[in-house]
């Protein structure tokens, strides 16, 4: 298997929401399910995942509370509010924007 | 929802900010609950538990790192660090002391002028009545559209207004008069309101002793009760606390105290005394109620008030056409009807906020200038703090948070002035408008220290983000490479060279309404040109006829007589005193000067050049006197002869003239027999030719306004006086004659008031406290503006000074003489002096032009002085940083790495 690779630079916030938006869940969980989406290839500094979370709850974009789990244990769980889902949709077309670019040049002859 | 969102994310905000630790242990739980999880993923992957729980905290990585991140990532991370930065800007205080006392004066004279300002505008515009609901209350008055003036409201009126309106309750009739009162032996002048026993229903105050007046009260054959203040009781009765049912004396009447008010009650004025208003001994029609007050019945709008009043009026229109066809009833607020405060202010104090405004913001941006320039003194702590990881922001709310500190410090010292500064103003504002509404508060409010704290922040924020803004520009390499190369990276650009040319040009500007006012002022000191100091002036007033109005003494010729009468039995009584020597009377004391100026036409004979823009016209002052005036004082004729009884009976149209009228008007010729008449048109004796019987010392003129002062002197009967001011020569101190003259006046008649009585130097024209306030006002203005000028240029000179060390070095080694160093070093401070002054010595001409000619040479000299001195001044402040640049020796500058 190969080494799975670390997060590109300035797009842990946008993997957040993404993963968010399935449905809220707690720190731990939003590392599993991006290394899961990823199929275990990507992998997340799961403690630079909370600050994340704190620039996003700054900027609005999610919303915190605490919970219990299915194992009735209190945990912290994360959400995405409207605003969240707005800038999600922003961030993913700025995302391809830049992919697209990159690709034309690598493309290129 | 988003509104629910955004608020409960402030609520999270606020309680991290207060409960800082419990959300710091929060983070450590939730930390702590994801190590759990992956070490339990671990387990379930087959690692031993030791292994697991080492693998997962590899995975996730430094938590200290993450949790300062985490912190810092909130916006209030930067409040611990704020602590910090004021401790050092405490020390910063401490370390430029100079700086600190001359930014303290400059802040606190900012927030001290500003805040007086707004308190002022603030009580004027939008005042608050101090009473139970009291904004509800409101005023009717009656309004002649034909005239367009004012008609004051019949007992007719009140009763229909009265009966007829349902949206106005509590309506309340309102007679104010100046009364005689006596107190036991004591007797003194004091304002009195005649009321409806409504109008304690009206301000829904009950009296602290006793009762208000009640509606029997006023019904004839009542037995005649007051109402008193607190004040009043206080002050007269020496806060007896058996002042229920004792007596005192309203214009010689017995009335009986019922009820004393509480602290601080007044209304409508600020007066003292209550009685009841007997409604039925006035006439039915006669326009005799001065104020008609009501109250907005509860559920009604002023507009439906108005709604309502405005059919009321018409219907008054019908009922009585021929007094009401062209009056209009209007709805008025209370500060309207009573004060012309709100009416005046509303045109004064927007400009006057405006010009404080700019003020403030000049003093700042100097205060700012003074901190940039420390601030680059600091350049490369800066730099440094830069380079190990601060961001702009946190710099930029260093320097805030230094400038923040001293902003505060001058608030402090600001307000403490502003506290006494209000009362002044406000003394200084009744001087010119006469008594306060009873509504102003002459203590600094809460609402005015909020105004200060936010005038503080602004003031911060122009002192201290803006340098912190410019210091703080540019890459933190290229600075640093910069500064180690012995030349700064910072210069004194654009905006500081608007500020320090404008504060130079403002500093040389001041100097012209200063000394025209100040001139002003120092003419107050008129000498009388008699011994003045041993005369005793007061004005002497009739009360009313204190019965039924139809007695006819009403009628104001009536109560001339009466005052005549009552003046002359009160003068023998006075000539007859051991401690008086003689009296007199004038309507004006010669160092008044309030009589408008009237123009004359002489006759066709030779006189000196008539004034420009008016054919054969001439300014003087006529002044009525007692034909005795002149003998009394002590400043006979000294030329032709002197009036006479006879020619104040018979109405004789003789004058005497000064000496100052024969210089300026009749240049120098002998005036006796020579006649002229009021030129304008509008005089009621336009036609009427005076002749010039003798001339008479100058009095009351002093040297430095002899343009001022020619003075006709008609004679005149003490009724036909308005005022009638007495002048009494005695023997000893005037003052301690005071108390006697009451007593005299009480003796001849209660009714005879003695108004304002003091020693005839202590007599000051009604302009000057304004005039002294306004000077006060320049001094100090000049005073901080010059030391901020001088500061400004000392930090513009050592900046080059400091900043071009190495460069003098340099030239000093090439063989630069030392002129031509300083010319290369201070070309660009002397540039901005030198415009500065230009542009406030050109507006300062140009404001000054019209008035050039009016202006005594020696104001001209002062102005003149004043400007030389400002730019020896500014010579001074440059004498440190030029001493500091010539000695610099080539081989130090060169070494010099910083």
């Amino acid at each position: 298997m190969a080494q799975p690779n670390d997060v590109v630079r300035g797009t842990l916030e946008l993997l957040i929401l993404k993963a968010l938006s399935l449905e809220p869940m707690h720190g731990w969980a939003i590392a599993q399910r991006l290394e899961q989406l990823s199929r275990d290839a990507l992998r997340v500094g799961q403690g630079s995942l909370y600050p994340a979370l704190q620039r996003l709850e700054e900027k609005g974009w999610v919303e915190s509370a605490w919970r219990a789990t299915a194992e009735n244990r209190r945990a912290k769980y994360y959400e995405l509010t409207p605003e969240g889902r707005c800038a999600l949709g922003d961030e993913a077309a700025s995302w391809h924007r830049y992919v697209d670019m990159v690709e034309l040049i690598l493309r290129a002859n | 929802m988003q509104l629910f969102r955004v608020l409960r994310r402030w609520q999270k905000r606020a309680r991290a900010l207060v409960h800082t630790a419990a959300v710091d242990q929060e983070l450590n739980e939730e930390m702590a609950y994801h190590l759990e999880l992956e070490t339990n993923k671990n387990i379930s992957l087959g690692m031993e538990p030791d292994e697991a729980r080492r693998q997962a905290r590899i995975a996730f990585g430094a938590g200290d790192q993450y949790r300062i991140e985490t912190r810092e990532a909130r916006w209030w991370s930067w409040f611990p660090d704020l602590s910090l930065d004021v401790k050092l800007g405490g020390r910063m205080l401490v370390k430029h002391p100079a700086l600190t006392v001359i930014a303290t004066i400059a802040v606190a004279y900012a927030i001290a002028v500003g805040t007086v300002g707004f308190e002022v505008s603030r009580q004027a515009l939008w005042p608050t009545i101090p009473l139970p609901e009291g904004n509800a209350i409101i005023a009717l008055r009656n309004w002649n559209v034909a005239d367009n003036a004012p008609v004051l409201a019949s007992r007719r009126d009140y009763e229909l207004w009265r009966d007829g309106l349902s949206t106005i309750t509590d309506l309340s009739a309102v007679e104010v008069e100046e009364r005689s009162i006596a107190v036991g032996a004591g007797t003194g002048p004091e304002t009195v309101a005649n009321v409806t026993a409504s109008t304690f229903a009206l301000t829904r105050v009950p009296a602290l002793m006793g009762r208000t007046l009640l509606g029997a009260d006023e019904r004839g054959g009542a037995e005649e009760v007051v109402v008193i203040g607190y004040d009043f009781w206080q002050n007269r009765l020496a806060g007896a606390t058996d002042a229920i049912g004792r007596v005192i004396r309203i214009s010689g009447t017995p009335v009986t105290i019922v009820g004393v008010m509480p602290r601080g009650y007044a209304f409508p004025h600020r007066n003292g005394v209550w009685r009841p208003l007997h409604l039925e001994r006035i006439p039915e029609a006669s326009p005799s109620l001065r104020y008609v007050f009501g109250r907005l019945a509860p559920g009604h709008s002023r507009e439906e008030a108005t709604a309502q009043v405005t059919v009321i009026g018409a219907r008054a229109a019908t009922m009585f056409p021929e007094t009401h066809k062209s009056v209009r009833l209007q709805v008025l607020s209370l500060p309207d009807a009573v004060s012309d405060l709100p009416a005046m202010a509303a045109l004064v104090l927007a400009s006057v906020n405006v010009f404080l405004v700019l003020l403030a913001a000049l003093l700042c941006g100097n205060v700012a200038m003074l901190l940039f320039a420390r601030a680059v003194s600091r350049e490369r702590e800066l730099l440094v703090r830069a380079a190990l990881g601060a961001s702009r922001g946190r710099l930029i709310m260093q320097l805030f948070a230094e400038a923040l500190l001293l902003c505060a410090v001058g608030a402090v010292v600001g307000l403490m002035v502003a506290h006494f500064a209000l009362a002044r103003t406000w003394t200084m504002i009744e001087a010119q408008t006469g008594p306060l509404p009873f509504w102003i508060d002459t203590s600094v409010s809460w609402t005015a220290v909020l105004y200060a704290i936010g005038l503080t922040l602004v003031a911060a924020a122009i002192a201290g983000i803006v340098p912190a803004l410019k210091v703080t520009s540019g890459g933190a390499g290229a600075r640093l490479r910069a500064t180690s190369g012995g030349a700064g990276g910072l210069q004194f650009g654009g905006v500081w060279t608007v500020i320090i040319v404008v504060q130079i040009a403002f500093t040389t500007l001041l100097p012209w309404p200063l000394l025209g006012v100040g001139a002003g002022v120092l003419r107050g000191d008129t000498p009388a040109g008699f011994p003045a100091e041993a005369f005793l002036t007061a004005t002497l007033e009739m009360d009313r006829f204190d019965g039924v109005a139809a007695s006819g003494d009403t009628v104001p010729a009536m109560r001339a007589l009466r005052l005549e009468a009552r003046y002359r039995a009160l003068a023998d009584r006075l000539r007859q005193d051991p401690g008086v020597l003689d009296v007199t009377y004038a309507d004006q004391m010669p160092q008044l000067t309030t009589t408008r100026w009237r123009a004359i036409t002489m006759d066709p004979g030779p006189a000196a050049e008539p004034r420009e823009g008016c054919l054969g016209c001439y300014d003087a002052k006529a002044v009525s006197v007692d034909p005795r005036f002149f003998d009394v004082v002590g400043a006979p004729v000294v030329r032709g002869r002197a009036l006479t009884t006879a020619d104040a009976e018979h109405r004789s149209r003789v004058v005497l003239v000064n000496e100052v009228f024969v210089k300026q008007v009749m240049g120098g010729r002998n005036p006796i027999g020579r006649r002229f008449r009021f030129s304008s048109t509008r005089e009621p004796t336009a036609e009427l030719w005076y002749d010039i019987v003798g001339v008479v010392p100058d009095l009351g003129v002093s040297d430095k306004k002899v343009r001022y002062g020619a003075r006709i002197y008609q004679t005149t009967l003490p009724r036909e006086m308005t005022p009638l001011r007495v002048a009494i020569h005695v023997r000893g101190d005037p003052q301690r004659f005071a108390v006697r003259l009451r007593e005299l006046a009480q003796a001849t008649d209660p009714a005879l008031r003695v108004i304002d009585p003091k020693p005839l130097p202590r007599l000051a024209d009604p302009d000057s406290p304004g005039m002294w306030f306004f000077f006060e006002l320049m001094v100090s203005l000049t005073g901080v503006t010059l030391m901020l000028s001088l500061a400004g240029v000392y930090a513009v000179t050592a900046f080059a000074v400091a900043r071009r060390t190495r460069e003098i070095g340099v030239r000093v080694a090439l063989g630069a003489r030392p002129l031509h160093v300083l010319t290369v070093v201070f070309k660009r401070p002397l540039v901005q002096m030198a415009l500065g002054i230009g542009v406030g010595a050109t507006l300062g001409f140009g404001l000054a032009n019209d008035d050039l000619s009016e202006v005594h040479l020696d104001v001209l000299g002062y102005a003149a002085a004043f400007a030389l001195s400002t730019i020896l001044c500014c010579a001074l402040a440059c004498i440190v940083p030029t001493r500091r640049a010539l000695r610099i020796q080539p081989t130090e500058a060169l070494k010099d790495e910083s």
